[in-house]
């Protein structure tokens, strides 16, 4: 499937954004990230505004974007018209959460905080859950329609937003000791989820194969012989993107390094370190493990391949 | 890029000869490939062919539920001995010529 650059940083910032939310909603109250109520409220400013951001260019991959808000009607049949409609309602329990802790005073109530907290979270969670299901209900497209997607698209929004949160919190706040450790299972947990995807995807069989797309029986071993066109049309570039194996296999090196080993190492040494150390790391592992799932949601997409590539001998 | 609306336009046209209520590819079809009819119709053209040649779906593990059916190749029908007994085989021909002449025009 050809990879929208749109698409891809759309995802992996939407996925920033709402995960930051989730980190913070859920690491604040638990006191896993100690910020003040202003600095939770700034926080939850700059994961709206990179969800935010993401949203604004997914509309760019679009040939009308200012028709775009019609799709919030068909949430009913719709998974992206429930991503547009649920993106939308993550944001009202998070602007409320921010006015009440940027307004209220010390001695009030933290059930308010608590309870918004819960909601802000879950809605950004079905959020990113919402995304993955898009490409997950998609029955043509092999490498997409499994359970691993939407499991692949939530820890790795998830990991980046804590890794966000960590380094947030460690330049204007303080951690405690359980955080950077949670952090560190929470990569290579996500890490484990997504080489567990590419080994489904490598041993699962396809769908359908010539046989049964030519309506021949079984033994039936068509190829074909001459294509009864010399350049390509617009499924064979938009479904069938072709990328080279070894260029594959280089690029999911580079990403598991980039995005999961690398971040791994710099918290690792930081928690050996000195707390302005952890505090390097933390945002030096921000960046690669965005440039990390960059290359990752690339790879979910150029390595997906159409069943209607069937017909044309792929 | 646009979706087959199997010329919905045309089929429904009062103004067209019945013959011609098809879709476009099926008039244009040189060797008469495509048949279109109602398959929810038992006695239509195209449910007796589809239950005299065993219409198939294409892909039908994809769960699409296609409303078209393909028909499988027909087995070709060889020549029979008994259809070489109406133009009688000539023997004895002198000339190489003729020999020539009589396995041409016998293909």
């Amino acid at each position: 499937m050809h990879p929208a650059a749109s698409v891809i940083f759309f995802t992996t910032f939407s996925g920033l954004g709402y995960g930051l939310i989730v980190s913070l909603c859920l690491g604040v109250p638990l006191q896993l990230l100690e910020l003040s109520n202003h600095q939770f409220a700034a926080a939850l400013c700059v994961g709206m505004v990179l969800a935010g951001f993401g949203l604004t260019l997914s509309l760019f991959h679009l040939g009308h974007p200012e028709r775009a808000w019609r799709a919030l009607s068909q949430w009913r049949s719709s998974w992206l018209s429930r991503e547009g409609v649920l993106a939308i309602l993550a944001f009202l329990p998070t602007i409320l959460l921010t006015a009440t802790l940027l307004f209220a005073g010390p001695t009030s109530d933290q059930t308010i905080v608590i309870a918004l907290s819960l909601v802000a979270a879950s809605l950004s969670m079905a959020t990113v859950f919402a995304t993955a299901m898009i490409y997950r209900t998609l029955r043509a497209i092999d490498a997409w329609h499994n359970n691993w997607v939407p499991l692949v698209y939530l820890s790795l929004a998830v990991m980046s937003g804590a890794v966000l949160a960590v380094a947030i919190a460690t330049t204007v706040g303080r951690l405690s000791a359980t955080t950077v450790p949670l952090v560190i299972a929470l990569i290579v947990t996500s890490g484990v989820i997504k080489m567990l995807y590419w080994r489904h995807v490598r041993n699962a069989a396809p769908t359908s194969d010539i046989a049964s797309a030519l309506g021949l029986d079984n033994q039936a071993k068509a190829r074909q012989f001459s294509a009864p066109h010399t350049a390509d049309n617009y499924l064979m570039t938009e479904m069938g993107y072709q990328i080279a194996r070894n260029h594959a296999q280089k690029l999911r090196k580079i990403c598991v390094g980039v995005g999961f080993v690398a971040p791994l190492a710099l918290l690792n040494l930081g928690l050996l370190f000195a707390t302005q150390m952890l505090c390097i790391s933390a945002w030096l592992s921000v960046m690669l493990v965005f440039v990390g799932i960059v290359i990752e949601r690339w790879l979910f997409f150029a390595e997906a391949k159409h069943t209607v590539m069937t017909y044309y001998g792929r | 890029m646009k979706k087959c609306t199997l010329c919905v336009d045309k089929i429904y046209n009062e103004n067209l000869p019945v013959e011609s209520r098809v879709p476009a590819c099926v008039a244009a079809c040189p060797t008469g490939a495509r048949s279109f009819g109602d398959l929810a119709d038992k006695d239509s053209g195209v449910s007796q062919l589809v239950a005299a040649r065993g219409g198939v779906d294409l892909m039908p593990e994809q769960g699409c539920k296609p409303v078209n059916k393909y028909l499988p190749t027909r087995t070709k029908v060889s020549a029979h001995e008994s259809d070489r007994k109406l133009a009688p085989k000539v023997d004895n021909l002198g000339s190489a010529l003729l020999r020539w002449v009589d396995k041409t025009l016998s293909g």
